[in-house]
């Protein structure tokens, strides 16, 4: 297969990254509206083994469809990965949660763009 | 998968808070109240919070899920009676029965209900950060 840098391993990493955050931050922020609901419990992603499992080609547990438009069940790749924890959602525990995901996104935007860049300068020849 | 979700999952939260600080603003203000049009004291009010989920159909099968005020009931705790004869509204014995509200329980309340309205309002800000940040991808 010849090499497309646009379709580099890493990009593909980093996009995937960019994904499964944005899906903890909807995770998160849902723990946070539901801090008073009662009977509710908190949800959270193993963040690094369900990229992991991406990674390794592992597909998810979808449910069997017969018709290409039938629903497969959760959004498929990142649902099953979500767990209940069982205990009601602890604020502070949420708030940490919730910079460390920011800052990880910003992580993955900044070193998405250092790849772009390197592949932009390679491309004008390295002449600027 | 919609990056504005998670904003209407914490606007959500937002209303949802702000209608319980309306109703602890009312049983505040009712403290005191002896006269109500269903009659006898005002009843302390409180807010039930239910889960809801995302607007459409395939996300019921998924687990972020907003809130949303799905009740408010009244305390079914018994009246709090004070001697006061000279009272308009006292008994024939002088008793006044007054609110089962309790300012001190209200004013927790009222601190827990801020509390959970900033936590939603940190969510927004940080999901908005990270948009923002999103957009600088390629620049």
């Amino acid at each position: 297969m010849p090499w497309n840098p646009l379709s580099d391993s890493a990009i593909r990493c980093l996009e995937k990254s960019l994904d499964l955050q944005s899906r903890r931050q909807e995770i998160i922020a849902a723990n946070i509206a539901n801090l008073d609901t009662p009977g509710y419990t908190g949800k959270e992603m193993d963040f690094s083994a369900v990229l992991q499992a991406h990674l390794q080609g592992r597909t998810p547990l979808t449910l069997a469809v017969t018709h290409p438009r039938h629903l497969t069940g959760p959004k498929p790749g990142i649902s099953p990965m979500v767990r209940d924890t069982g205990k009601p959602v602890d604020l502070d525990q949420e708030m940490v949660l919730l910079s460390r995901n920011q800052l990880a996104y910003q992580a993955s935007v900044q070193m998405l763009n250092k790849k772009l860049e390197q592949l932009k300068t390679s491309m004008e020849g390295g002449t600027r | 998968m919609n990056p504005f979700d998670t904003f209407d999952i914490s606007a959500s939260g937002l209303t949802a808070q702000r209608q319980r600080l309306n109703v602890i603003a009312e049983n505040l203000a009712n403290a005191n109240t002896t006269r109500t049009p269903e009659g006898g004291p005002y009843r302390r009010k409180h807010v039930v919070l239910e889960t809801q989920p995302v607007d459409d159909f395939a996300s019921l099968l998924d687990s972020p899920q907003k809130v949303a005020v799905s009740q408010v009931l009244h305390d079914k705790q018994p009246f709090q009676e004070e001697y006061d004869p000279g009272h308009p509204d006292a008994d024939e014995n002088g008793i006044v029965r007054l609110p089962n509200v309790n300012p001190v329980q209200e004013m927790v309340s009222l601190t827990l209900a801020s509390r959970a309205f900033e936590a939603n309002v940190a969510a927004i800000r940080s999901a908005k950060q990270m948009a923002l940040k999103a957009l600088e991808i390629g620049r």
